[in-house]
């Protein structure tokens, strides 16, 4: 199996990314988007960022971990804290790579070390979420099959209108 | 809309005495102790100051309230008058201290709130809300927060597979760089 190699991602690495490519489509574009100029400003607010190399030190992808509360609708005012993936994409050039089994591609291997990340903090933050662009189903069926469930939740952008579907996972935490 | 209400604003006030403060005991012979005193109240309100901004930096990166160019003016202003203030004490007064009592007590911790200031104003960028929608304010409908609640009582009972990574994690001396200083494609 090729193993990739996880680089902390600082701002120092901006000039590194500036042709990082992850497809035509609007959400894939703002996810490019998202590591070139946004990154920063997330570092800041405490959320990971990853860049992913392979063996030669080629950039494969990046992956990111923050934090989010959801308020419940009660009028307590209860919030639930949980880990997120705000951003995580992998390089055109390597889309399917390496071959052979699903769960050995660059992709599986970005999200399991995203969610191994995550588990470290379950005691705290026990449920993962994510929201997918409604038009992006390969990533749909791709985060089902680690776990996540579809979540009757939605998140309407205000200015594009697009309505984000959720996507939740537990955690294993370390008493279990 | 904006957050801005500056005459019911405590901070507000507080910037506007601090100033105050300086114009009054510079013209009054005041013990070092009451110098050390304002001197202090300046290096609180700084924090203050820094402490507001980033919590309302934090909301309009949630989206609690929308960015609004007025709040944008007004936490820098609140930046430039701290400084313009600090600066007249920097440049005149605490010389003027030191040289009368020897060691004036805050003022290493006033000249290094003043570095920061300098930096804050002339790094400014206004916040923005943020890009990924996962990290921005939200509440659950009833049946959202139900099923969140189930999942976890479910794990209690049958906890989920522990995930292993075998990723190693390297500095960023690792990733390979042609000679433009891009990665490559």
């Amino acid at each position: 199996m090729d193993v990739l190699v996880a680089i902390p991602f600082t701002p120092e690495l901006l000039g590194d990314v500036g042709d990082f490519d992850c497809g035509d489509e609007d959400y894939q574009q703002e996810l490019a988007i998202w590591l070139q100029v946004e990154a920063p400003a997330f570092l800041e607010k405490g959320t990971r960022v990853w860049l992913f190399a392979d063996a030669d030190g080629n950039l494969v992808g990046f992956g990111s971990l923050g934090k989010t509360r959801w308020a419940y609708p009660d009028p307590m005012g209860k919030k639930r804290h949980l880990a997120l993936i705000p951003a995580v994409a992998v390089r055109r050039s390597y889309w399917g790579l390496p071959h052979g089994p699903p769960e050995d591609r660059y992709a599986s291997q970005i999200l399991k070390f995203i969610l191994a990340q995550a588990q470290e903090m379950a005691d705290i933050e026990p449920v993962i979420g994510l929201f997918v662009h409604p038009k992006n189903q390969a990533a749909i069926r791709f985060y089902q099959r680690f776990g996540f469930a579809d979540y009757p939740h939605q998140y309407v952008d205000p200015t594009t209108k697009i309505a984000y579907q959720a996507m939740v996972r537990p955690l294993c935490r370390s008493a279990q | 809309m904006t957050t801005v209400d500056k005459h019911n604003s405590p901070v507000y006030r507080q910037l506007e005495a601090y100033g105050e403060s300086w114009k009054k005991r510079h013209a009054e012979a005041m013990a070092c102790r009451d110098w050390e005193d304002a001197i202090a109240v300046g290096i609180n309100i700084f924090h203050m100051l820094r402490e507001r901004e980033q919590a309302w930096r934090d909301q309009v990166f949630r989206g609690i309230v929308p960015f609004a160019l007025e709040d944008n003016q007004d936490h820098q202003g609140r930046f430039r008058n701290w400084l313009a203030t600090t600066r007249d004490v920097l440049a005149d007064s605490l010389p003027q201290l030191e040289s009368r009592f020897g060691t004036v007590e805050g003022a290493a911790k006033l000249r290094e709130c003043a570095a920061l200031a300098e930096n804050v104003i002339s790094a400014w960028a206004p916040p923005r809300l943020s890009m990924s929608v996962g990290l921005r304010d939200m509440t659950l409908s009833p049946e959202a927060a139900n099923r969140l609640d189930e999942m976890l009582e479910a794990t209690k009972e049958n906890p989920p597979p522990r995930i292993e990574s075998p990723l190693q994690v390297k500095d960023r001396s690792f990733l390979k760089r042609p000679a433009s200083g891009k990665a490559n494609s």
